[in-house]
């Protein structure tokens, strides 16, 4: 069997990092006592990472929950007919939860992007100028890994004394974040998008910020998040941070070196464009659209091909849908190019030997496709 | 040597649930949601615990729908099925847990009307007053659990959901005190969803699931990329629910030996605490889990004693873990019509199958040499006592 090459890390991660801090906890009988204080290193590591309180933090069961507990639980605070404002090229998690609530009463507002997956802000500062309950931005986008800019995000936010979410699911570990010097109120982050395990989140819930719980029982988490405290998973997701703190610095600039040379590798073929402006995309992301081949084909051809790679067309999340991304068709790429896609992402296990290979298969199969199809 | 008692707040993960996680946690590291081969045999693992879930509760594996928690799945099934119609009326028990009371509460907020079906002085339902409610008419749900995390009470469901069914209104369960302890058949009729969680079978913490009859319109609690069938979205916890998947597949293999274990156990702790002065039992004319049985010791604050039980090395609860630290007495014995007073001291023994008849002496031991003692001790004293 050929030996596979993760390419996508953007959708998991191998939980190497927080695999020796988790063992011992998990197997002995948790005294009373013990499990916060593992809750409260994870929870002082990750609040360390991102400049907020440790105490802000509530855990969730992953970022979709983070996700839904903030735009739901600000509405529902908020009450009446609350405005939101976001982007169309977020994740499926916003962008259905967006969907659910207009539904029942929310004003949406869905800003564009630009050619390169950015943002307008002088779009934001006139719409903010109507008022609105909260503003929800990713960070860094999942599938182009465009950089959306926070700061200066947060900066018009708080001129309009309007609350910021950041779904930060693909940032955290990846890109410095500060949510006091950034004015974030809410932030959403994942575990195993960090070398951690799958099935933990938090949402950094900032002083002031108005919210309802949306889940309802034994008043865990002060009431804002109920339910039993996973409390393994907790102390993983600490474990990770406490990598990412350690090594995000050097470990990016690696990942944007190999992302370069890969990139370099598959542009000596013709008719392939680069999604999103280099210099406004995270180290670890390459997104391609290939012209002149079906993007189906493609796709099948590299997962399925020797030596497979492990590599993805859009989001994961809306893989199984079969539908076109719609980050890349807001960004003015046709449905064609748009499904002609693919999605590199670098991780912590991956090195130079394995972009040349992945370079060269890329390269390989896009000209293979392309024969074919002269031929036909 | 220290000994566990409370396995009805969580228990300790198995080994070999753990083994079965293991390489979900480490090498193999796909999101169940990608298509490519890493993304696969993700969804496969996910789906064959699917498949052993589905097996312990005889349920259709497509009516599985894995949630983070046992709360997650009771907040899905009564505000799922609240979102799908103008608000009306629900119905629940009295001694439902805070899950179910809770959100149940949170719709009252909006507009819907949460009326409380009668307890007997045991807490079993009153059928007659579940009728009289339900027709009354107007209702959309009623919210039953099938066996208390308190007093062990196990519900008559075939009665409960044949009343229900007849009134053409939908039935909720929280089994999550089910499996492994009680046989508990979904497919039989009963419940039309019902909520279970993993950690309460030796399963890790973190993953639970709403089973779902088809039939049932309801509405998400999570919205995102439409995992479980549109049902739950966010990425698989694929190690969690693998564990699930195992831990179901064990209650399922040993469970009938575990709960004539525990049954055995517990019937020698009931014999010996009948013969110590000054304690009552709770539910003690109830059918209840084999596991479970809750009392009072005359004197005695429950967490006072809960307190010095834990210097001796025994960990027992009192009342609910989740109302604990609060002071306040249980809500479900109070709800029984205990007085307030008696319900203050109630502490709960919960077994579980690894517990030995050794332990069950010892900690007869240790409490006859409490109650001969602090009979006449008060609530403060014993608290000044443990914590200086």
């Amino acid at each position: 069997m050929p030996r596979r090459r993760h390419w996508r890390p953007a959708c998991s991660t191998p939980c190497s990092a927080c695999w020796s801090r988790r063992r011992p906890i998990r197997t002995p009988r948790t005294r009373r006592g013990a499990p916060p204080q593992h809750i409260d290193y994870a929870a002082h590591t990750l609040a360390d990472l991102i400049n907020a309180r440790a105490r802000d933090l509530v855990w969730t069961s992953g970022a979709t929950e983070s996700i839904n507990l903030a735009l739901k639980g600000v509405a529902e605070f908020a009450g009446g007919e609350p405005h939101i404002v976001s982007v169309v090229s977020e994740h499926s998690a916003t962008l259905e939860s967006l969907a659910w609530q207009e539904k029942r009463g929310t004003r949406v507002t869905r800003l564009d992007i630009d050619a390169h997956g950015r943002m307008d802000l002088d779009a934001l500062d006139a719409v903010l100028a109507d008022g609105a309950a909260l503003v929800s931005v990713m960070h860094v986008n999942n599938e182009t890994g465009v950089i959306q800019d926070i700061a200066a995000i947060g900066a018009i936010c708080a001129a309009h004394g309007v609350a910021l979410h950041v779904d930060a699911a693909q940032s955290l570990g990846r890109l410095p974040i500060d949510v006091t010097a950034m004015n974030i109120a809410l932030l959403s982050v994942s575990a195993h998008k960090i070398g951690g395990p799958k099935g933990i989140g938090a949402l950094v819930v900032r002083r002031r910020t108005g919210l309802a719980a949306q889940l309802h029982g034994g008043g865990q988490q002060r009431g804002l998040r109920s339910g039993t405290l996973a409390t393994h998973q907790i102390a993983g997701f600490g474990a990770a941070a406490a990598h990412v703190t350690a090594s995000r610095d050097a470990e990016q600039a690696r990942l944007g070196a190999l992302r370069d040379r890969l990139w370099a590798r598959i542009a000596r073929l013709d008719g392939v464009m680069r999604n999103g402006a280099p210099a406004q995309v995270a180290p670890a992301f390459l997104n391609v659209s290939v012209i002149g081949v079906h993007g189906e084909a493609l796709r099948t051809g590299l997962v399925e091909g020797a030596p497979g790679l492990a590599v993805s067309s859009g989001a994961t999340c809306s893989a199984a849908s079969g539908q076109s991304s719609h980050v890349l068709r807001a960004m003015g790429r046709t449905p064609r190019e748009a499904a002609a896609s693919i999605r590199f992402s670098l991780g912590l296990s991956t090195d130079a030997i394995q972009v040349e290979q992945a370079g060269a298969r890329f390269v390989a199969e896009v000209e293979r496709l392309r024969s074919l199809a002269s031929a036909a | 040597m220290s000994i566990c008692f409370d396995h009805n707040a969580t228990t300790p993960l198995h080994a070999d649930v753990f083994d079965a996680m293991r390489p979900w946690l480490t090498e193999r590291h796909g999101n169940a949601s990608s298509l490519h081969r890493a993304g696969r045999e993700a969804r496969a693992a996910v789906e064959a615990a699917r498949a052993q879930v589905a097996a312990c509760v005889s349920a259709h594996v497509s009516q599985v729908i894995f949630t983070g928690g046992g709360t997650e799945a009771d907040n899905m099934a009564l505000k799922g099925v609240a979102a799908m119609r103008e608000p009306a009326r629900m119905l629940i028990s009295p001694i439902e847990h805070p899950a179910v009371t809770d959100a149940a509460e949170s719709l009252a907020r909006t507009g819907w009307q949460i009326d409380r079906v009668a307890v007997d002085g045991e807490g079993r339902v009153d059928a007659a007053d579940l009728e009289r409610q339900l027709a009354a008419g107007d209702v959309a749900l009623v919210s039953i659990m099938i066996a208390n995390n308190e007093t062990g009470v196990i519900q008559d469901m075939a009665d409960i959901s044949r009343i229900v069914r007849a009134a053409g209104v939908w039935l909720h369960t929280d089994a999550v005190q089910a499996p492994g302890k009680l046989g508990f058949d979904f497919a039989a009729g009963g419940a039309h969803c019902a909520s279970l969680s993993s950690h309460k079978i030796q399963g890790p913490q973190g993953v639970g699931a709403l089973i779902v009859d088809k039939q049932l319109d309801m509405a998400p609690l999570l919205h995102g990329g439409g995992h479980e069938q549109g049902l739950r979205s966010g990425s698989a916890n694929v190690a969690g629910i693998v564990g699930f998947g195992a831990a179901a597949n064990r209650a399922m293999a040993h469970g009938q030996a575990e709960i004539a274990h525990m049954r055995d156990l517990r019937d020698k702790l009931e014999t010996g605490l009948d013969a110590m002065p000054g304690i009552t039992r709770f539910s003690a004319n109830a059918e209840r889990l084999a596991n479970t049985c809750q009392f009072a010791v005359a004197g005695y604050d429950g967490e006072g004693l809960l307190m010095l039980l834990d210097r001796e090395d025994i960990a027992v609860s009192s009342g609910s873990a989740c109302a604990a630290g609060t002071g306040q007495p249980s809500p479900v014995l109070l709800a029984m019509g205990i007085d307030p007073a008696i319900a203050q001291g109630a502490i709960r023994v919960s077994l579980g199958p690894q517990n030995t008849l050794e332990e069950i002496q010892r900690f007869l031991l240790v409490l006859g040499r409490l109650a001969d003692g602090g009979g006449v001790a008060m609530p403060g004293s014993i608290s000044a006592s443990v914590l200086g």
